[in-house]
């Protein structure tokens, strides 16, 4: 019986390790961020209502080992070994066949393709009660004895169906695991929202192609968002792909990753109480009415805002989670720091509405903020930009004009999508390309653009003009 | 040898079972300072009713202490603590407020810490017990401070002589729907109603151990019912019916804007199932909201202002204080419609008027601007003496957060509030004495098994409502209702 018991534990552990650490790392974070435990009497309370809650409670315990996808991917490889082992051992003790006991990895791997659908671990610690259950339950069932005897035919059937076949399900079951689209993309989602969430801007570009981004809005999304942070969306938005201005946000969705890829949107703006916002939706709909996640990033944007008194409070909740105790003190630290800071006085505190309903709403948040805060470059390339992508240019001149000079100094270099919009404006309207010079290559660019377009030749504005304004109005 | 290494660890055992004996036998602190402990939460020179729960408190960041309750100089009762908390044994804390009654209580505070090893004691404070009793229960909604969502939310009520709190209803039984504005008459427990939206919603009265679930937006001129209050007298409920809505505000500041655009009142007869409107409350010039019984019933308080466009003509939109006539044997208003506080000459904007049950005195909110005041931190507790209109200090219950909704004690010599002045966002419950000439006394915030409560509890506390009793709501006759059983 240890021959056996070790091969399959080695195969189990090994791949189901393998499984996760290499295959759904992000997801593993992402497991822990979604859950919430704390021995504050409020949470007990509300988790356990019904004494299947009990295992929820648990599962939320255990899930706070995941911050570490190395833990994460260990607890993950022992459910399925708890609930190998318990069969073995089962298996063992009514058949008294070794080999026999290849067979319940028909169950063990079943298993493995179900495990990426329990991310609250309630169903797996079901999953290893019910296993271990049979286990006991063998116990009290006569034991056959296996005879001692080790013939050819029975170390065929040992290496065959006691070895072997684990092996294959266990293949079979990782690959099935594997090639599940939609958790690909989740896991490749979580990914990016990890590097979003660490500023790192080019690893999201250096993830998402172009081609990418002009296939999927979630890719596009968090590649625009890229772009903006590294003040290259005015020069590359249309290579990867924006058909419209509110392809930059999710405007009308209440899925949990899409509110939350906003919330990193509104903080690359310093909307904080956005933040806040769409964390509090996040958390009251989630199993636990709260998420760390969501509970680290309000810390964060209350250190931030200099509200000490509720960074304070959500630290010393944070606090009842027993494993986020070093992370509780390493912000108390960056909290001191923070209050020996003067914070800076905005004239508009409170002043601008945001997401108020609109046809474009992102345009129309960002209006607001432009004329709040009339000097801030970000927010007017964000609604120039916009403007861009609404292909609207009588709009862009007209704004332009008005916003331009309080963060584009007279003589000022214009990015090339500015350029070209306003070439096109000064059809209509001359005085477009008066404010700031304008090379002369774009200008003959322009004039090469519009012969191109007299003589009917449409299709071939895209290759000639390549990533410019003028292919993205009026290419086909 | 085995006998040597038996008796070495009977030797440690008894070592450290001394050492930890004395750190738990607290006695006098070695070093003495000049000023007050920084105890949590700030009970000291607060006045409070002699029948409230201990006033346990904590000492952050220390591990023993030790506080010694003395009357006239005597020490009456002397408590241990470890990890900073001071948790006040419940027989002997009633017994000292029996004695203590109408006089103070002194409190001095001894601690040991790292810092001070051998302990440090600090200026004594007082508390003031006042031989005023409390109403026995407050009833509140808890729920997260948030927006648009919830999780779980419930009305519930909290003796005031222990920490026990139930649940009056939450809102599993109505498909987590949310629960709100609960009202009792004349502080009665079993005569109450409160509001369920979504699945099977409607107003749910609770009268004399029956159940009743009406929906008023079907009845009469089908206006919702929102703002409610229950007349004296227990036939009408006056309502505001409001269309609120809400805006969200970007950077810092007060992140969001409740508003109606429009609101009228409407007046329930629980005896005949109708709805009584009057023209002048009901046009939309005008907006009225958050009506307020007189304790005889014979005048009926309201908030008005011009309506105006929302939410950008927000800060020039100002509520003032109106009242009107009532007659409870026709259920009609009378003609004439008082202004007791105008926003036009003395500015600010009047939410949540409640009257002494006394009929003396008058106290509202007032924010700079609009009508939820909750997210406003300028709002502030206002109080007016009705005998001659004159507004009286109340500056002792008012912080720089906001404070909101409020409700009297049915004595009339206590306050009970809602703050959010302990971080700005989750408002907790103040109660504050208010003596026959109108003084207030430093309000305390409610007392808690492990005032830590206060920090790890992750919801508000709405429209606190003082009770005389218990409300004995059976849950799965409540289930019936929403099921329509």
């Amino acid at each position: 019986m240890k021959r056996i018991f070790f091969t399959h534990s080695a195969i189990i552990l090994i791949g189901v390790f393998l499984l996760w650490y290499v295959g759904y790392p992000n997801t593993l974070r992402w497991m822990e961020g979604i859950s919430f435990f704390s021995t504050a009497p409020d949470f007990v309370n509300l988790q356990v209502d019904l004494p299947s809650d009990a295992l929820a409670y648990a599962g939320a315990f255990i899930l706070q080992l995941f911050r570490w996808p190395i833990v994460g991917a260990l607890i993950q490889a022992f459910f399925a070994w708890v609930i190998m082992m318990s069969l073995d051992v089962a298996i063992y003790r009514i058949s008294g066949k070794e080999w026999l006991t290849g067979l319940g990895f028909f169950a063990v791997a079943y298993y493995v393709t179900c495990q990426i659908d329990y991310p609250n671990l309630t169903e797996s610690l079901v999953w290893c009660l019910i296993s271990i259950s049979i286990m006991l339950v063998s116990f009290f069932v006569k034991r056959k004895k296996e005879s001692p005897k080790q013939d050819k035919k029975s170390r065929i059937l040992f290496w065959s169906v006691g070895a072997g076949l684990p092996l294959v399900l266990t293949v079979i079951s990782i690959i099935m695991v594997l090639n599940r689209f939609p958790k690909r993309f989740s896991e490749r989602m979580f990914g990016l929202e990890y590097m979003a969430e660490a500023k790192d801007w080019n690893g999201i570009l250096k993830d998402v192609t172009p081609m990418d981004s002009h296939s999927n809005n979630v890719l596009r999304r968090f590649a625009l968002l890229a772009l903006l942070e590294t003040d290259q969306l005015k020069n590359q938005m249309f290579i990867y792909g924006i058909s419209d201005a509110d392809d930059m946000i999710f405007a009308d969705y209440d899925d949990t990753e899409l509110q939350l890829f906003n919330t990193m949107f509104y903080e690359a703006l310093g909307v904080e109480n956005e933040i806040i916002h769409q964390m509090f939706q996040i958390s009251a709909t989630s199993r636990f009415g709260m998420s760390f996640r969501a509970m680290r990033r309000m810390i964060d944007s209350f250190i931030r805002q200099g509200d000490f008194g509720l960074a304070e409070k959500y630290l010393i909740v944070m606090n009842s989670a027993p494993l986020s105790r070093g992370w509780v003190k390493d912000k108390f630290a960056d909290m001191q720091v923070a209050r020996a800071e003067p914070i800076a006085v905005d004239p508009h505190d409170g002043e601008v509405p945001v997401r108020v309903k609109s046809e474009t709403p992102l345009l129309s948040d960002v209006v607001r903020l432009v004329d709040a805060y009339p000097t801030n470059r970000k927010y007017v390339d964000l609604l120039l930009c916009g403007l861009l992508a609404s292909k609207d240019t009588g709009k862009f001149w007209e704004i332009f004009r008005r916003v331009a000079p309080h963060v584009y100094g007279l003589g000022a270099k214009l990015p090339a999508y500015y350029e070209e919009a306003l070439l096109l404006a000064s059809r209509e309207d001359p005085s477009a390309i008066q404010m700031y010079p304008i090379s002369n290559e774009r200008k003959e660019a322009f004039n090469r653009f519009v012969k191109m377009m007299d003589s009917n030749q449409r299709n071939m504005i895209i290759p000639a003009f390549p990533n410019t304004y003028w292919a993205y109005v009026y290419g086909r | 040898m085995k006998r040597s290494i038996i008796y070495k660890l009977a030797a440690a055992f008894v070592a450290v079972t001394f050492t930890i004996g004395c750190s738990r036998s607290l006695g006098d602190a070695a070093e003495t300072s000049q000023s007050y402990p920084p105890i949590y939460p700030d009970y000291p020179d607060c006045t409070i009713p002699v029948n409230i729960a201990p006033l346990n408190f904590r000492v952050r960041g220390v591990d023993g202490i030790k506080s010694d309750f003395k009357i006239d100089g005597n020490v009456i009762l002397s408590v241990s603590g470890k990890k900073g908390l001071i948790d006040i044994p419940m027989k002997e804390w009633r017994k000292m407020l029996e004695t203590a009654q109408g006089q103070k209580i002194e409190v001095e505070v001894s601690t040991w810490s790292n810092m001070h090893p051998n302990g440090i004691k600090y200026k004594p404070f007082d508390i003031f017990v006042s031989p005023d009793s409390i109403d026995a229960y407050v009833s509140y909604r808890l729920i997260e401070p948030g927006y648009e969502t919830w999780k779980k939310m419930g009305i519930y009520q909290r003796e005031l002589c222990s920490f026990a709190e139930k649940a009056i209803v939450e809102n599993d039984v109505n498909d987590s729907g949310c629960l709100n504005c609960h009202s009792y008459r004349n502080y009665s427990p079993s005569t109450m109603m409160f509001h369920a939206r979504g699945k099977g919603g409607g107003t749910v009265m609770y009268k004399d151990g029956k159940l009743k679930k009406i929906n008023l937006a079907t009845t009469g001129p089908k206006k919702q019912g929102v703002y409610p209050m229950w007349h004296p007298a227990g036939r009408y409920i006056a309502f505001s019916s409001n269309d609120t809505h809400q805006t969200f505000f970007g950077r810092k500041g007060n992140p969001i804007e409740v508003y109606d655009i429009s609101s009228d009142l409407i007046i329930y007869d629980t005896e005949t199932d109708s709805v009584i409107t009057d023209p002048r409350f009901s046009e939309t010039s005008r907006w009225e909201t958050f009506p307020a019984w007189s304790p005889d019933g014979k005048y009926l308080y309201f908030c008005s202002a011009d309506s105006c466009g929302m939410p950008l003509g927000r800060k020039d939109l100002h509520y003032d204080l109106l009242r009107v006539g009532f007659d409870a044997s026709t259920g009609r208003m009378g003609e004439t419609v008082d202004t007791i506080r105008s926003s036009a000459l003395e500015g600010g904007s009047v939410s949540f008027p409640r009257i002494s049950p006394d009929g003396k005195y008058l106290m509202y909110t007032l924010a700079e601007n609009a009508t939820f005041p909750i997210w406003h931190k300028e709002a502030d507790l206002e109080v007016i003496r009705l005998s001659d209109n004159e507004i009286i200090d109340a500056s002792l219950i008012n912080s720089p957060e906001c404070e909101s909704y409020h409700s009297w004690s049915s004595s009339g010599r206590w306050v009970i509030f809602s703050s959010r002045r302990l971080d700005g966002r989750y408002t907790r419950l103040f109660i504050a004495h208010m003596d026959k000439d109108g003084e207030f006394g430093k309000p305390f915030l409610l007392p808690q098994s492990d005032p830590e409560h206060n920090m790890l509890r992750m919801k508000s506390y709405n429209i606190p409502e003082l009770m005389r009793g218990e409300v004995k709501i059976e849950k799965s006759k409540l289930k019936d209702l929403f099921n329509d059983k």
